[in-house]
């Protein structure tokens, strides 16, 4: 369980970007944040791994206080935390499957991971996430020779690797086309049903609507709405966003006419 | 000086538009209404090219161009010397098999002759190889320690920085003078020590300022994984890093091969450097020619592969 | 392994497929199990290439004697000597008063051999434009690869050989160090500014052709006031490299080229504490030089 109390984030600038910030996270929720880009949605995630130092307040982590932590504790807290990128911040010159196996090296220390001795059953567990995703005959190709989409998963299948109990999403299927956002988002439901609590970062209202089980709206550093996706309308979303939604806040229909199976796992031979 | 002077006057009129143009900045944003504004900038083109010229008068005026030796400007032997680079001497290298030959061995076996007795071209490249393995291996280190986005600790790397940087001014035969004091003229340690210093000096510069322009997305997913600092750089950045390192790695190896001509007057003796150096002084041209066949395919080879290289990863 | 290949059939791909594994993702795995089979050997080649660079450094080692003279016990009181009188420079020397005239001074070859380099990299500076145009491969096609391998020919000569040669045209002169430094800044300054003209934006360039311009005229307003702070970064930067190999020279040269000779001349007459002041000056006029050309730089780009 997640529980965020009275967090206050100040960048170095001056800058107040969360303001007394509490939620209280179930394991097993799919979560997603939505809100003006500046409100605060991407710092929120940042600050659940310690990426970012917090000012005020304390997140608890099964009741362990994550922001206290330094080194070493603070390391392999981190390693039951996974996190997915917009940009998918993958190593491009290494293979898929050296990328997957990254995932392992809070579990090693320095002298292993620099000469990449890894368990068997840590090679295997990587191979058979990949195998979850349908990108098991690109495990040893170059990284930036993947389309986007499956480099996305190659990061999910990274974060799984991680055996996190928390998967945290900056953003994740921003930098997307329709066809291959809706399949990621099949992807992430399927590890929301592996147990696994999921926070994302939205940027279009209607996957957030469709796919979350809990939806968090962000203005200005705070929490401005907090409850289940049917309570959505247009009222809450001009309090989230302090207007009307915009073209490019939705996906538009593609978002219930599309197929619910990966695209591109079926391509693969 | 009149023109720099605060107050108007014609000295300051003149040096603002001779040094200075008025260059207009776009503020349709500004609060104040006015939608252009000049602002004073340097003209550093000309003022280089003005500083240049007065150096040049000043050199003129000092180096002693006509008090030395006065030039005879000798043409015809200037290029009789590569004519005769390239034919063998009936007295020496007889003909065009004991040219082809005194290259072999002036690569591998070892120069023997009446007037010189020197090692082959391959003991002067394992020398540089030496020298060359010792200085990247030190080199990993310290510009991981240089770049700002690994090390985060500012006083830690400018002291690095600094250090490095007084290093690489000093010249490679300087170094090779100083270790020479410790231990001896005549021996290649001092020479070896001296080469991986100087290339501790450029990788660390060119490899750092690589590090500073590459994406440090993967850094920042692996520290998110739970990685330390040291493991983070291992997965994330080394694998980004190592091919540059090789590249770079073999252009300061051929760099080295070249600048060693120099350590055959400080440091080593009966090397092939010291070999050329003699054939030359001693008019020996026809040996000139054939020793510097090695060097040139050594020196052309790595050339191209680094610049191969490095034009392919950037 | 119960992989199936699917690619064609070529013994190097098989072997670049146990080494590498499948970098085409060619090949189709049913389980992770048989993915795990098919997985890289990539260790052996990284272990050999390892090994090889291992040995080879054992080897060369070997050849370049860097044992020898062990034989030779270092006497730990000439060398405290020798270093005492080095960090003890002879400032008379130095700025040449007491025992030596001015001539005869650190600080006098130091402003010789900075003299020579300015005027060996403006020459050379100017010489390089045309072989750096003729080399640009956007401007001449494949007609720059003829220079830009006679470029490379001239890169490929050690400095010291160059001047070496030169003696034999101009004497021990300044003016053999002269062209020395220009003839041999040719070969760098002129890859980098076909390099600067290769990454230059031609956009302007085919504006002009709209405009009817000939030649000439284009490369004048659309060219050369783009690549002129470039250029001249350029130029500075091997200015520095100019400074260093112009303290060489003097190894060459004898003292019209300035301070290297006057080291040659302290090593064989033991003088230690003027060989520190030679060193001194060099170094705090190298790092003086480069720390002044790298702040130019920086505001020229």
């Amino acid at each position: 369980m997640l529980e965020l109390k009275n967090v206050d984030k100040v960048y170095p600038n001056g800058f107040k970007a969360l303001n007394n910030v509490s939620l209280e996270v179930k394991d097993g929720e799919f979560i997603s944040i939505i809100g003006l880009s500046g409100a605060g949605k991407s710092t929120l995630i940042r600050c659940i791994n310690r990426m970012h130092d917090i000012q005020g307040g304390e997140i608890l982590i099964d009741g362990v206080d994550i922001s206290k932590l330094k080194g070493k504790a603070l390391r392999q807290q981190r390693r039951s935390i996974g996190m997915i990128f917009q940009s998918f911040n993958l190593v491009r010159r290494s293979s898929v499957y050296k990328n997957v196996l990254g995932g392992r090296v809070g579990y090693h220390n320095t002298f292993e991971t620099i000469f990449g001795i890894y368990t068997k059953e840590e090679k295997l567990l990587a191979l058979q996430n990949l195998d979850k995703f349908g990108i098991l005959d690109k495990a040893y190709v170059r990284a930036d020779q993947l389309s986007g989409g499956q480099q996305q998963r190659v990061a999910l299948a990274r974060a799984l690797t991680q055996q996190p109990k928390i998967l945290l999403a900056d953003e994740p299927v921003a930098s997307l086309d329709p066809a291959t956002t809706i399949a990621v988002m099949n992807d992430f439901t399927r590890i929301n049903k592996m147990g696994i609590t999921i926070i994302a970062n939205m940027h279009h209202v209607d996957l957030a609507k469709k796919y979350s089980t809990r939806i968090i709206g962000v203005r200005a550093g705070e929490i401005v709405f907090d409850g289940k996706p049917e309570e959505v309308d247009d009222e809450v979303c001009f309090k989230i966003y302090g207007r009307h939604l915009t073209a490019n806040e939705n996906l538009g229909a593609s978002v219930d006419e599309l197929p619910d199976e990966p695209v591109e796992g079926k391509e693969a031979k | 000086m009149p023109f720099l002077a605060k107050k108007d006057n014609a000295w300051r009129r003149f040096a603002m538009k001779a040094f200075y143009k008025e260059v207009a900045v776009d503020l349709s944003d500004a609060q104040d209404g006015s939608n252009v504004k000049y602002i004073r900038k340097p003209r550093l083109t000309k003022m280089i090219l003005i500083l240049i010229a007065v150096a040049i008068v000043i050199v003129l005026a000092t180096i002693p161009l006509n008090t030395s030796t006065r030039v005879r400007w000798n043409w015809t032997y200037f290029f009789k010397q590569f004519a005769a680079m390239l034919s063998p001497n009936p007295r020496r290298t007889v003909d065009s098999a004991g040219w082809w030959s005194f290259a072999w061995q002036s690569f591998a076996v070892g120069i023997r002759t009446p007037l010189v007795n020197a090692q082959p071209f391959l003991h002067i490249f394992c020398i540089n190889f030496v020298g060359t393995v010792i200085g990247c291996l030190l080199s990993v280190p310290v510009y991981y320690l240089c770049a700002h986005n690994v090390n985060h600790n500012k006083g830690l790397r400018i002291a690095v920085k600094i250090f490095n940087d007084i290093l690489r001014c000093i010249p490679m035969f300087i170094l090779c003078v100083i270790f020479g004091l410790i231990f001896g003229n005549g021996v290649a340690l001092p020479c070896i020590l001296a080469i991986a210093l100087f290339t501790l000096g450029i990788m660390y510069q060119m490899m750092y300022e690589y590090l500073e322009t590459l994406n440090m997305k993967p850094f920042e997913s692996m520290r998110s994984c739970g990685a330390n600092n040291l493991q983070a750089v291992a997965l994330g950045l080394h694998p980004e890093v190592k091919p540059m390192f090789f590249a770079y790695a073999i252009y300061v190896l051929e760099i080295n091969i070249r600048a060693s001509v120099v350590l055959s007057y400080v440091g080593l003796t009966s090397t092939y450097m010291n070999a050329l150096q003699t054939y030359i002084e001693n008019n020996y041209l026809d040996y000139i020619g054939a020793m510097l066949v090695p060097l040139f395919i050594v020196v052309a080879t790595l050339q191209i592969i680094s610049n191969t290289l490095v034009r392919r990863l950037k | 392994m119960s992989a199936k290949a699917t690619n064609k059939k070529s013994p190097f791909r098989k072997v670049i497929n146990f080494f590498a594994g499948d970098t085409q993702g060619m090949t189709h795995y049913d389980d992770p199990v048989s993915a795990y089979a098919a997985k890289p050997k990539m260790w052996i080649v990284n272990l050999f290439f390892v090994l090889c660079l291992i040995l080879a450094f054992i080897y060369a080692c070997f050849v370049s004697d860097i044992f020898l003279g062990n034989d030779r016990p270092i006497s730990w009181d000439l060398v405290g000597e020798r270093l005492n009188d080095f960090v003890h420079p002879d400032w008379s020397y130095f700025f040449g008063y007491g025992e030596y005239v001015f001539k005869e001074s650190v600080v006098y070859n130091c402003l010789v051999t900075l003299g020579v380099t300015i005027l060996g990299t403006t020459i050379g500076f100017l010489l390089s434009i045309p072989f750096g145009f003729f080399a640009s491969h956007k401007l001449f096609g494949k007609w720059a690869n003829i220079c830009s391998f006679l470029l490379i020919a001239i890169r490929t000569f050690p400095e010291l050989l160059l001047a070496l040669f030169f003696v034999g045209l101009a004497g021990q002169t300044c003016v053999t160090a002269l062209l020395c430094l220009s003839i041999h800044s040719i070969g760098m300054i002129g890859k980098l500014y076909a390099d600067q003209l290769d990454e230059l934006d031609l956009d302007a360039l085919e504006a002009m052709d709209a405009c009817g311009a000939n030649a000439i005229q284009r490369v004048h307003t659309a060219v050369v006031p783009e690549i002129i702070p470039s250029f001249l970064s350029v130029g500075l930067y091997r200015f520095d490299i100019n400074l260093r190999t112009a303290t060489m020279l003097g190894l060459v040269l004898n003292q019209s080229a300035g301070v290297g000779y006057s080291i040659l001349l302290d090593i064989s007459k033991s003088a230690y504490s003027r060989l520190g002041a030679d060193t001194l000056a060099i170094i705090v006029m190298i790092v003086a030089v480069d720390l002044w050309s790298s702040w130019l730089r920086k505001k020229l780009v």
